[in-house]
């Protein structure tokens, strides 16, 4: 039997030989055989029909199609909206979008964390630096600056006039340091 | 065994690493598309449609499971990948200014189609032409199996019952028949 017969019978189911398809795919003649064959098929049904278009857009997809590799996504099953929305996730990976998504969502708990974390070291830097060095308080206090501008200690119960001292160059400088520290944190999390 | 068979078959080719073998399906379908997307989009845009959806195709053929024909999965993505342009094409502002006096006589923004062209159409005329006469120049045995399998889509079982002749028979007439004009198609081709 030749090609071309296997073609004919290929077309109309009758083949199942996985060589055939590899020997007319691979050979430019038999591939525009197979071609004419389904044109005629094309045009006898569809002029059939009162309309007939003929098209050959297969060179331009086959050019297209050396350069891609087929991915496990399904696009017939996407729907309108997504498509519209954003046309670049399209071409994506499944796996690659979870990926991102968890990214995401981690980089910004990641980014309060060390926010909060910067804070309380800014806190407890202010709180070493303003602590008398003959003090006889032992207990660790928590010293806060509200609004009115009065300095107390929310616990440890003595106000002490030693610490409302204003600071000195130095534990300005490391605060200072601190609080460019945490300033560029923060932005970098934001990206 | 139906045409769909050959369809799976052609697939598990491609997703074996042949990738010649998708443009047998591009050659198969190309010109049902064509007509298929033709009522939804503009005829100049008919053959970038098409490309675009045999590029998805080729690109999500991982995901084709068999569950409806390979046409009817490719017609899906064409019909999305269409709305989804003609989505596009909305919010595009027009190609030219149309003056307000003027545009109750304009027809569309758009400039004339590609495939429009006379060339193009009278390509297509000529290939209607030359397929038609070929059958009618037929043996009527030949031209009797050919019209019964490609208008009517009767299987190989079915025409040897009617014509009375076993399948082997019906299979090599209906190759005769194709062989025959394709001849007379690659003379066009070359003339």
């Amino acid at each position: 039997m030749s090609h071309e017969q296997h073609i004919s019978n290929l077309m109309d189911g009758e083949a199942t030989e996985q060589h055939v398809i590899d020997a007319i795919a691979n050979d430019e003649k038999l591939a525009q055989t197979w071609a004419r064959y389904h044109l005629v098929r094309d045009v006898t049904r569809l002029s059939s029909e009162n309309k007939m278009m003929s098209i050959d857009v297969s060179a331009t997809v086959f050019s297209a199609i050396e350069s891609i590799e087929i991915e496990d996504i399904n696009i017939a099953a996407e729907s309108l909206d997504r498509q519209s929305a954003d046309v670049t996730h399209e071409t994506k990976p499944r796996l690659s979008l979870f990926l991102e998504k968890v990214k995401s969502e981690f980089g910004k708990f990641t980014q309060v964390g060390i926010a909060a974390g910067v804070a309380l070291a800014i806190i407890m830097g202010v709180q070493h630096v303003n602590q008398p060095p003959n003090s006889n308080n032992n207990a660790s206090a928590l010293v806060t600056t509200p609004m009115a501008g009065i300095q107390t200690e929310a616990v440890g119960g003595i106000r002490n006039a030693s610490t409302t001292a204003p600071l000195s160059q130095e534990q300005y400088n490391k605060i200072k340091l601190l609080k460019t520290e945490y300033e560029l944190q923060r932005r970098l999390n934001t990206f | 065994m139906t045409e769909q068979i050959t369809d799976q078959q052609i697939i598990d080719r491609v997703l074996s690493g042949n990738k010649n073998a998708f443009n047998l399906l591009v050659t198969k379908y190309q010109n049902r598309l064509a007509n298929a997307v033709s009522s939804f989009v503009l005829p100049g845009e008919i053959a970038d449609l098409v490309q675009e959806s045999f590029i998805k195709a080729y690109r999500s053929l991982a995901s084709f499971k068999g569950e409806s024909s390979f046409y009817t999965w490719l017609y899906r993505i064409a019909i999305n990948t269409g709305k989804n342009h003609v989505t596009m094409m909305a919010r595009r502002p027009p190609l030219k200014d149309v003056d307000v006096f003027e545009s109750e006589n304009v027809e569309g923004y758009y400039p004339l189609s590609d495939i429009e062209t006379p060339e193009n159409l009278l390509l297509s005329e000529e290939i209607k032409t030359t397929i038609f006469s070929a059958i009618n120049s037929l043996p009527a045995e030949l031209k009797q199996v050919l019209l019964l399998r490609e208008i009517e889509g009767v299987s190989y079982e079915e025409i040897a019952k009617m014509v009375d002749v076993p399948i082997g028979t019906v299979r090599s007439r209906l190759f005769r028949a194709r062989d025959l004009i394709a001849k007379r198609m690659e003379r066009l081709e070359n003339d």
